[in-house]
């Protein structure tokens, strides 16, 4: 039987759309604005999917694979950071805990997670062939799914943070756009 | 600054939905760039280095 990578790398992506709905649901549901840190780490998430992207569209590259361990080690970077910020005992952390960790211990985890399966993945030869660029309507559905929600979801993010921080730094304490409008009126 | 840096991998995602390889690894390389720099001038900011 042979593997079709493109197809595992679609389940990557879809690996990323959960993460990325899971922050959402923290976001809009209970209402916790993310930090500037929260946004990079999503960022290096959207990263990871535009490799994976890459891999499905463009078919199977190693070079594919070195952008995705690049994020992996940026998101990676960035998550330890925020860790570090909150590791005195005192310090109840940043926003909610779920299983005991907080998002960005969560990130930190699945960034590593990411990176090893990557180099578990790319270190199998067979998958490496030279079928170039497949347009996203001559894939199957499932990678058709897959590109569409991810990408679907990084517009979202995109006017989300618009919303939170206008042109301007970020900050978690109102969403700008509600305060725009509360004080124009 | 996080805007900006969602806004040009939102742009990298279009440029790569069209096939054109080149000018999808050039804007992928510019918003890694502006990604990166923002974490390392927050890095400088608290390392009060300030670049």
């Amino acid at each position: 039987m042979t593997l079709d990578f493109r197809m595992v790398n679609s389940l990557g992506l879809l690996a990323i759309a959960v993460i990325q709905v899971s922050a959402l649901v923290v976001q809009l549901g209970m209402g916790e604005l993310p930090c500037t840190l929260c946004l990079l780490q999503r960022l290096a998430f959207f990263g990871v999917g535009l490799g994976l992207m890459l891999n499905v569209l463009y078919g199977i590259k190693t070079r594919h694979y070195a952008i995705i361990g690049t994020m992996a080690v940026f998101g990676a970077a960035i998550s330890m950071r925020q860790i570090l910020l909150h590791i005195l005992p005192s310090d109840p952390g940043f926003a909610i805990a779920v299983d005991g960790f907080h998002f960005y211990t969560w990130a930190f985890i699945f960034f590593v997670c990411i990176l090893l399966i990557c180099l578990w993945v790319m270190a199998n030869g067979t998958q490496y062939s030279d079928t170039g660029f497949i347009a996203l309507r001559h894939q199957p559905l499932f990678n058709k799914v897959t590109v569409s929600t991810v990408g679907a979801l990084l517009l979202f993010d995109g006017l989300l943070v618009f919303a939170q921080c206008g042109i301007d730094e970020c900050h978690t304490f109102h969403y700008w756009i509600l305060q725009f409008f509360k004080t124009s009126a | 600054m996080v805007l900006l840096v969602f806004v040009l991998y939102t742009i990298t995602f279009f440029i790569m939905l069209t096939g054109k390889q080149r000018p999808m690894y050039v804007s992928l390389a510019i918003a890694f760039c502006f990604h990166a720099g923002y974490f390392i001038h927050h890095l400088s900011v608290v390392l009060k280095l300030n670049f």
